[in-house]
């Protein structure tokens, strides 16, 4: 199967759920769709983009499915401070991208102590940081970012646009 | 003194680009009639969609009134992958700027969207979703799609594409993700993690070779 239809079929199961879900048949919310969606793209493409050695699919299709499964993880045990796992996410998920560029590529030891350095990062933040007050401090440019994300998307569109010949 | 009649110019045909097509090539066609990059052209009109989703319309009969520029050149296969390359990337960094628009509109209140032609946006997005993986299954993949650009076997910092160390640029290589949109996510994830990615970025300046054979810029 290529990406084309994966993306296609990925695209297709976007639509079904978030219509059925907006007319009430399925009582889905937005997050959940989204983490269907990601988790149904990824791991075909993981597949594929491992077999045929394409990095950038690699890397992208596992920050999505480990972002799906935050969405579903969120949703279903019903977490309501956002903020508080962003910490540990940002963490987990690149230590993981990292992990799978080593399976990727064993000659490069440097994903592999680099992946382990953040998963033990991420673990650390969910049992030692909370005492030493490092979450606030993450919190508070979490906060920031979640009113001026709008702001982030805009200048991150304007520079690939800049760099689009590149 | 000559005194001939001086020839008028040729008048330029207004047609839809027959090469560089993204849908249907019509902002190509605009672009090539007012003598501007179809970049531009595609920008604004991924961003007319903010005013109520008409410009798509409007796109359709256009697309179906202006005919197809037949007199254009055949492009080569490398030429055809670059300008793939450069559609895709104003596409998504278009659709970037447009939904960045749209929820800071959102969120200053300034909703003009909330619905798109006469049906409500809950509705609409379910449509666009069909539609997009309706068209994605149905179109053909090419060959030049399947061919893989030659990423390099060694991860190594680039000496030509540096801000700081080269540590993006020979990961951007490596990985073949571009360059610019990775240092903004290692600033963001940097932002994020109280600085744990700056200590992560000069222990890769410290690990990480610098490629071989090329002399810095």
């Amino acid at each position: 199967m290529n990406n084309r239809i994966i993306s296609g079929i990925s695209f297709l199961i976007f639509g079904i759920l978030s219509l059925l879900s907006s007319r009430n048949i399925l009582l889905l919310t937005f997050e959940d769709v989204i983490g269907i969606v990601f988790i149904f793209y990824s791991i075909p493409t993981v597949y594929s983009a491992l077999n045929n050695g394409e990095r950038g699919k690699l890397i992208v299709s596992t920050i999505l499915f480990l972002v799906g499964v935050v969405f579903l993880v969120k949703s279903y045990f019903e977490i309501l401070d956002t903020r508080g796992i962003v910490f540990f996410s940002v963490l987990f998920i690149s230590g993981s991208v990292l992990i799978i560029l080593f399976i990727e590529n064993i000659k490069e030891k440097v994903f592999l102590y680099a992946g382990i350095f953040l998963l033990v990062l991420s673990y650390l933040s969910i049992t030692q940081f909370k005492r030493l007050g490092l979450f606030n401090s993450a919190n508070r440019i979490g906060s920031l970012l979640e009113v001026f994300w709008p702001v982030i998307l805009i200048v991150m569109g304007m520079i690939i646009f800049v760099y689009r010949k590149k | 003194m000559d005194n001939s009649p001086v020839s008028p110019l040729p008048m330029k045909k207004f047609s839809r680009s027959k090469n560089n097509v993204v849908i249907m090539g019509v902002c190509a066609g605009i672009a090539d009639y007012m003598k501007t990059e179809p970049a531009n052209i595609r920008v604004i009109a991924l961003l007319t969609i903010l005013f109520g989703g008409w410009s798509i319309v409007a796109y359709l009969i256009a697309a179906s009134l202006i005919p197809v520029d037949k007199n254009s050149a055949p492009l080569s296969q490398t030429e055809i992958i670059s300008l793939r390359k450069e559609n895709f990337k104003t596409v998504v960094s278009g659709l970037l700027i447009l939904s960045g628009f749209y929820f800071a509109f959102k969120i200053i209140g300034i909703s003009g969207g909330s619905r798109i032609f006469i049906l409500p946006n809950d509705f609409i997005f379910p449509l666009a979703a069909f539609a997009l993986g309706i068209y994605f299954i149905i179109i053909k993949q090419s060959k030049d799609e399947i061919i893989l650009s030659g990423q390099p076997e060694k991860l190594s910092r680039s000496r030509t594409d540096r801000k700081l160390n080269g540590v993006c640029g020979g990961f951007a290589k490596y990985s073949g993700i571009d360059a610019a949109v990775l240092r903004i996510i290692f600033i963001l994830a940097a932002l994020l993690t109280l600085g744990i990615f700056a200590l992560l970025y000069l222990a890769l300046v410290v690990s990480i070779p610098y490629e071989e054979g090329q002399k810095f810029e």
